[in-house]
């Protein structure tokens, strides 16, 4: 039994050691259960080379040195017997008490739950190799460890989440709004959401679990409402479309089907960036993150590039590199399955829309917005980076790439089969009558039943914060129908709505403004919730139909004029960085033309949508 | 070698499960049942309480619901749109059977299907007559007309003059006052072609907008003994561009008229009418749908189905206006609304 006193000291060195300081205090708790303090006389052995590893040390008291014969003897500080929590047989070194020493004792068994920690085990790594390096001496870094700094905006921002509610609640009140109270209510628990989205206070997903949550516990609404949106058909297709995302991913189906590609066309560089244009646009469906297929695609550039020159690289790069992200971005509203905010936006439309506009028929509608924005768009990467140097790299290295990759493996089988499946039962809905949802889910069962998504990819690689976000805000849409509380949106914003009804193209223009002006200061996931929320329910009411104003909210918010608008083009400079220059102005150029050909392409397809009775 | 053997294995009892769901899923019958209004309006709500008191636990059916929302959004283009899409959604989710309420998703949508083999058409809240859809000879249609039951409207008028303080008698003469719409001309058609002995009916006098309702509901006072109202939704307000609230129209005239006002249709007392009388919504929606899942059982039987005219009627009453008039109801009356949800306090 050890002694309190003992147990005192052992809790301070858990405490205070650095190594700890990422660990978790419960798994601290059950490791002081587990360790000792043991004393030791001048001339005993600790440790002997050769010996099977199975404690870490630390040195708390007393002097111990190295006696190996042919090393550097020296005086050893801090942990040592690494070996054995770094997965080594047996120790390496010996190690004798020069004076009485008090050391740690930390079975391995004991810390085997600590490896999962990183800052614990790269703070061993680093002891033992600068032992190994002949320190002998380990200095441990015990300056205390550099908290995260608090902004101002964070302040200010939770100010405003105590504010903005009572603002709200009192204004509604005074105004004598006509408004049931729960209504009220929930208007100000939504004020609460809007200020910790524009701050970002909180991840995304949290502010909209605080709303469904809110309004169970204030009695606005039942549970089984709040949270329908965890048992929709939206959210099966997003968990669905996740998984078979991360089998497509990691089993780097996308890579050869860029090899392919490269193979198939002539080597030039129009065919170089349809290529990486075409790579993302295939991804677009089937991995529902920008950021996801930009992670994919990023690589890429360094692969084709890295036999290119140097002027090649900087007069053509800077295009392929466009090619890349906008081949992974441009198409995203034109697919319901290609980013998570159109699976919120199909939720928040009616029933009935929701039912008609599955993933195909979304497809329709959108097709010739698509179809004109993909053509002015390739126009405008052809003038905009317009150059005269050649660039052609020889296909046997592709070819090479491919033989190395060899035939394809049972994960890409199984991606390739997956897709298969989820396209015909698109296509042929009509003969299965099945749900596409459900046929996805299905596919889902198949990747794990076979093994291909195992549960610890099931777990880290299926986005779970996204989903929470997709099911609470279908439950925040429900409780603002419930509470009638769009109707009174829609009265306020009747202006309009007015010219939804009188004036669509007139309508898209304005839209068009609005987006831009509160894409400066709101992300593109908050910015479409928000127009969404405020206009849908305004279309119903004008006869509108809702898909319409979804598509346009999603289809003008999906831009960025600046790098801090648009998070995956910041990941996708981080990746990218020294494989090509950042041509930051004639990006800007691109973007600024983009805009203005969606205005063209919605212009385009108006009359698409006349004939379909959409508007 | 065993582990080809479990992956065949696993194969093969995906690819029986997927079969087993296909073959299922491609055989399952499918019921569209198409509403010419939305959710809002009190008589579709009930028409569907009428369809769910007529399915059954494990009917293994398909079913769809699609409201074209043609009462918010009544410009004929507004209605040709919404007739695209439903028509759209008809041809993508292809029913076995399309059950089409009210008369605009009949004239809209299920015209077009007429004589289509693989679809068969049931209605219900149809009050034109067959002839106007081209019904009448379709070998692929039945259904249940929605006819304002006369006799209904004398029995309850006979039970609330008798319950008065002052025994009386029922007499007197009736006017029909309604907008000008197609469907209140339908009824008023219909009003004038069915015996109301011993009242004495004087025929409907329609109007375009609500100034003119007022002068008219003015000009009535004390001409009549009773005042029918029932189509009203569709009186433009004096801008003319939108109209006056179904709730506007009738509070006022019960504020305003000094005859006794009596709905034809039950939401009419929803809206603030004293008394209504209207054909049952329950029963439309119930006797629809049990036909719709005949013709799904037995496609054959649809020349067993002639078409039904509807029997059952409702009784709607607002208290504070018979209040307001002094008007006592009988307790029968009164337990029969609030039986069916139709008593408005």
């Amino acid at each position: 039994m050890i002694m309190p006193e003992k147990l005192q000291v052992l809790s301070q060195f858990l405490k205070s050691n650095p190594a700890f300081s990422g660990c978790q205090k419960e798994d601290l708790a059950r490791l002081l259960a587990n360790i000792s303090v043991v004393k030791l006389a001048p001339g005993e052995v600790v440790c002997r080379s050769g010996e099977d590893a199975n404690n870490l040390y630390y040195l708390l008291e007393g002097e111990l040195q190295t006696t190996n014969k042919d090393q550097i003897k020296g005086p050893i500080s801090g942990f040592f017997g690494e070996e054995s929590a770094l997965g080594m047989r047996s120790y390496i070194y010996d190690i004798e008490v020069v004076e009485s020493a008090e050391l740690v004792v930390l079975p391995l068994e004991a810390i085997v739950t600590l490896e999962a920690y990183s800052s614990f085990k790269q703070s061993l790594l680093d002891s033992f190799h600068s032992r190994l390096a002949g320190q002998t001496h380990i200095e441990v870094d015990l300056s205390p460890k550099r908290e995260v700094e608090v902004g101002y905006r964070q302040i200010i921002g939770w100010l405003f989440a105590i504010i903005t509610p009572l603002m709200i609640y009192w204004g509604l009140i005074l105004s004598q709004q006509p408004l049931h109270q729960d209504a009220i209510y929930f208007a100000s628990i939504l004020g609460i959401c809007s200020v910790m989205w524009i701050f970002r206070l909180l991840p995304d997903y949290v502010p909209g679990l605080f709303a469904v949550l809110s309004a169970v516990l204030l009695g606005i609404t039942t549970s089984e409402s709040a949270f329908s949106g965890f048992s929709s058909n939206s959210f099966f297709m997003a968990l669905s479309i996740l998984g078979l995302s991360a089998v497509i991913r990691s089993s780097g189906l996308s890579y050869r089907m860029l090899l392919h590609l490269l193979l198939i066309g002539p080597a030039s560089k129009i065919w170089y960036n349809i290529s990486f244009f075409s790579v993302g646009a295939l991804l677009t469906p089937v991995v529902p993150t920008v950021n996801g297929r930009v992670t994919i695609v990023a690589p890429f550039l360094k692969d084709l590039l890295s036999g290119a020159s140097k002027e090649a690289r900087e007069q053509e790069g800077p295009r392929l590199k466009a090619s890349l992200l906008f081949g992974a971005s441009l198409l995203s509203p034109i697919f319901v399955s290609s980013k998570s905010v159109n699976f919120i936006v199909l939720g928040m439309l009616p029933q009935q829309v929701q039912q008609y506009f599955q993933w195909l028929d979304w497809l329709l509608a959108a097709l010739v917005c698509g179809m004109v924005l993909l053509a002015l768009y390739a126009v405008s990467l052809c003038w905009v980076y317009r150059n005269k140097q050649s660039l052609k790299l020889p296909k046997t290295t592709s070819l090479q790439q491919l033989k190395t990759l060899g035939s394809l493996n049972p994960a890409e089988w199984s991606s390739i089969l997956g897709l298969i499946v989820l396209i015909s039962a698109l296509l042929f809905a009509n003969i299965h009558r099945i749900e596409v949802a459900w046929v996805a889910l299905a596919i889902l069962f198949y990747l794990m039943m076979f093994g291909f998504l195992d549960p610890n990819q099931f777990r880290t690689k299926i986005d779970w914060s996204f989903l929470v976000f997709l099911g609470s805000l279908i439950g925040v849409v429900d409780i603002i129908h419930q509470v009638e509380l769009d109707t009174w949106l829609t009265g306020k914003i009747y202006w309009l709505a007015a010219y939804m009804q009188q004036s669509l193209p007139l309508f898209v223009v304005l839209l068009a403004v609005i987006v831009s002006l509160i894409r400066l200061i709101l992300p593109i996931n908050a910015t479409v919730i928000i127009l969404a929320t405020l206009l849908i329910p305004a279309s119903i009411e004008v006869g509108v139909n809702p898909w319409v104003i979804g598509f346009l909210i999603l289809f003008l918010s999906e831009s960025f004029f600046w790098p801090f608008q648009a998070s995956y083009y910041m990941q996708f400079l981080s990746l990218t960085t020294g494989i090509v220059s950042n041509d930051e102005a004639k990006l800007m150029k691109m973007n600024v033309l983009i805009y203005l050909f969606k205005l063209v392409a919605v212009y385009i397809s108006i009359p698409y949508w006349q004939s379909m009775g959409l508007i | 070698m065993k582990k080809l053997l479990l992956s065949v294995i696993m194969l093969s009892f995906l690819v029986a499960t997927i079969g087993v769901i296909v073959v299922e899923g491609a055989s399952r019958p499918r019921i569209l049942i198409l509403h010419s209004y939305e959710t809002d309006y009190a008589w579709t709500r009930t028409v569907n309480q009428g369809i769910d008191r007529a399915k059954r636990s494990h009917m293994n059916i398909d079913i769809r619901y699609h409201y074209m929302n043609t009462k918010n959004q009544s410009s004929e283009a507004a209605k040709k749109r919404a007739a695209t899409v439903a028509k759209r959604v008809v041809d993508s989710y292809q029913p076995n059977v399309l059950l089409v309420i009210d008369d605009d998703a009949q004239r809209l949508v299920a015209t077009d299907y007429i004589g289509n083999e693989a679809i068969q058409i049931v209605f219900a809240g149809v009050n034109a007559e067959l002839e106007a859809y081209g019904y009448q000879d379709a070998d692929n249609v039945t259904g249940i007309l929605e006819r304002k039951s006369v006799s209904a409207i004398i029995e309850v008028l006979r039970l609330l003059v008798e319950s008065q303080p002052r025994l009386g008698s029922l007499k007197g003469s009736v006017v029909y006052l309604s907008d000008s719409s197609t469907s209140a001309k339908l009824d008023a058609d219909y009003l004038a072609r069915q015996e109301w002995a011993p009242l004495d009916y004087q025929g409907h006098v329609g109007v375009k907008s609500f100034e003119q309702w007022k002068q008219e509901v003015n000009r009535l006072n004390g001409q009549y003994q009773f005042l029918l109202v029932g189509g009203y939704r569709k009186l433009f307000s004096e801008d003319s561009e939108s109209f006056v609230s179904a709730e506007e129209v009738a509070q006022w005239t019960e504020a305003n008229s000094t005859l006794a006002i009596v709905g034809i249709n039950a939401f009419n007392s929803e809206d603030g009418v004293m008394l209504s009388i209207g054909a049952s919504p329950f029963e439309q929606g119930e006797i629809a749908f049990e036909r719709a899942i005949r013709l799904v059982e037995d496609p054959t039987s649809l020349s067993q189905m002639p078409v039904a005219i509807s029997k059952q009627y409702v009784v709607a009453l607002r208290h504070q206006a018979l209040e307001n008039r002094d008007i006592r109801v009988p307790k029968v009356l009164e337990a029969f609304a609030r039986a069916t949800n139709n008593y408005f306090e």
